[in-house]
């Protein structure tokens, strides 16, 4: 059951990205931060595999049993697409961390691993005191949810890749927050202080058949939206 | 339908005139070419516009302006541009909001530099500095002691070409029929097409940090 109030929290935080408007947007000022040349990323709160949401459907007409009903048909489309990554060999939290990696290389920067275990899917509170040798930065990255988003049923609203992520950059020596920021690539919903990035439409899929019918496609538009919004990760600290 | 239903019915449908009464931006044509002949080679310090800083936290007072073809123009190396121009109160750093506004099937292609009291370019805020955040098309600056005016322009290097965007939804409607209430869930999922142009409407906020406790 733990499982099913996961999949509802990432619902309603996906439905209700808006409630991101009280979070930081706190933009890099490269000029004043010349020494900032080799960042840690550390290592992303993110879930290893995707969530397939549907964002309206009759069952959320029914109350408590047409939510478990439809918390149930999401597992199923949840495990279905996991078991597709599986067998492409794709995983998606490596794909980011890899196109985070590449975007900060070509904005110039020195880039490392920093190993982190996380009991949340939110950015740290607290960050190594006085840094580490050779690290003058920390990127906090926390992916929220991402995964394949349809906003109702019908062809008229195709499963499109979605994401939703928060970033800071954190200078090593004293902690201090040198930018922040939130990500929304194919947000449902009204948005306002969050990066907003549409999606790819090359990659739409009427139905989760269809987004399954072509794993090749369907791992394409995922890794899309992925390196979209590393990218963007990479324009915020440029 | 029973008293006790009206309080859930008056909630919801508050909450849907709320959302229908978000007016949607006017639908202004792109303007694609300045005809003016009068394009001058530096802004006109003179036609600034005032900002206000206010603390991060409180409500933001964005100074807005609208370029169409009336708007004054510069003749750059790259062709002509419409532009206008901020103060920036003294008293920084600030973090400085400039957002391009989408208008339907326009949005300006927004340049952007800080310029010192003589006008004279200090920094340039580069094009992919700006992001859409929601409609709006944004770059957030951390501004430096020196740099006293915003310019703001269109890019005639983008001008023309299109946008398109897709935006998802969903909506909640209420049916309550005697004992019977029923919330119906349906999304959208629509794309919209715009042209980057010289005309549309600039944003500007100026946000200084909050004191330190």
């Amino acid at each position: 059951m733990n499982h099913f109030v996961q999949r509802a929290i990432a619902c309603l935080f996906l439905a209700g990205l808006a409630a991101c408007a009280g979070a930081p947007e706190i933009p890099f000022d490269r000029s004043s931060n010349a020494g900032i040349k080799n960042i840690a990323v550390i290592q992303p709160a993110m879930s290893p595999t995707p969530i397939i949401l549907l964002a309206s459907d009759i069952g959320q007409s029914f109350g408590l049993i047409g939510g478990l009903i439809d918390l149930s048909m999401q597992s199923n489309r949840d495990t279905k697409f996991a078991a597709l990554l599986s067998a492409q060999g794709v995983k998606p939290d490596a794909v980011f961390l890899q196109d985070v990696h590449t975007t900060l290389s070509a904005h110039g920067y020195n880039v490392v691993d920093m190993p982190q275990a996380r009991s949340g899917n939110d950015l740290l509170k607290v960050y190594p005191k006085g840094g580490q040798p050779g690290v003058d930065a920390y990127l906090d990255l926390a992916v929220f949810s991402y995964g394949y988003v349809a906003a109702g049923i019908g062809d008229s609203t195709p499963y499109r890749p979605f994401l939703t992520a928060r970033c800071r950059l954190v200078r090593a020596s004293d902690s201090a927050v040198l930018m922040e920021d939130t990500i929304a690539y194919n947000p449902v919903g009204p948005v306002q202080k969050a990066v907003t990035l549409s999606p790819d439409p090359n990659f739409s899929f009427k139905d989760f058949d269809t987004l399954t019918a072509d794993p090749g496609v369907a791992v394409q538009g995922l890794n899309t939206a992925l390196t979209a919004s590393a990218n963007s990760i990479g324009t915020l600290v440029q | 339908m029973t008293l006790r239903l009206l309080p859930r019915v008056f909630s919801l449908s508050a909450a849907l005139l709320a959302s229908a009464c978000i007016t949607p931006p006017p639908d202004v044509p792109p303007l694609l070419q300045i005809t003016s002949a009068n394009c001058a080679a530096v802004p006109d310090l003179s036609t600034v516009v005032p900002t206000v800083a206010t603390i991060d936290g409180d409500d933001e007072k964005p100074a807005i302006v609208t370029l169409d073809a009336t708007s004054r123009c510069l003749a750059g190396t790259t062709g002509k541009s419409l532009y206008a121009i901020f103060s920036i109160p003294d008293g920084g750093p600030y973090t400085i909001n400039v957002s391009s506004v989408s208008l339907g099937s326009s949005i300006l292609a927004p340049k952007a530099e800080m310029l010192d009291a003589q006008g004279a370019v200090l920094h340039e805020l580069p094009t992919s500095s700006f992001l859409f955040r929601g409609t709006n098309l944004t770059s957030l600056y951390r501004s430096h002691a020196g740099e006293r005016y915003l310019l703001v322009e269109s890019d005639p290097a983008n001008v023309g070409k299109p946008l398109q965007r897709v935006k998802e939804n969903v909506q909640v409607n209420a049916v309550a029929t005697g004992y019977v209430y029923v919330e119906i869930h349906t999304g959208t999922d629509v794309a919209s097409t715009a042209t980057w142009s010289h005309n549309g409407q600039i944003s500007v906020s100026v946000v200084r940090d909050k004191p330190a406790k």
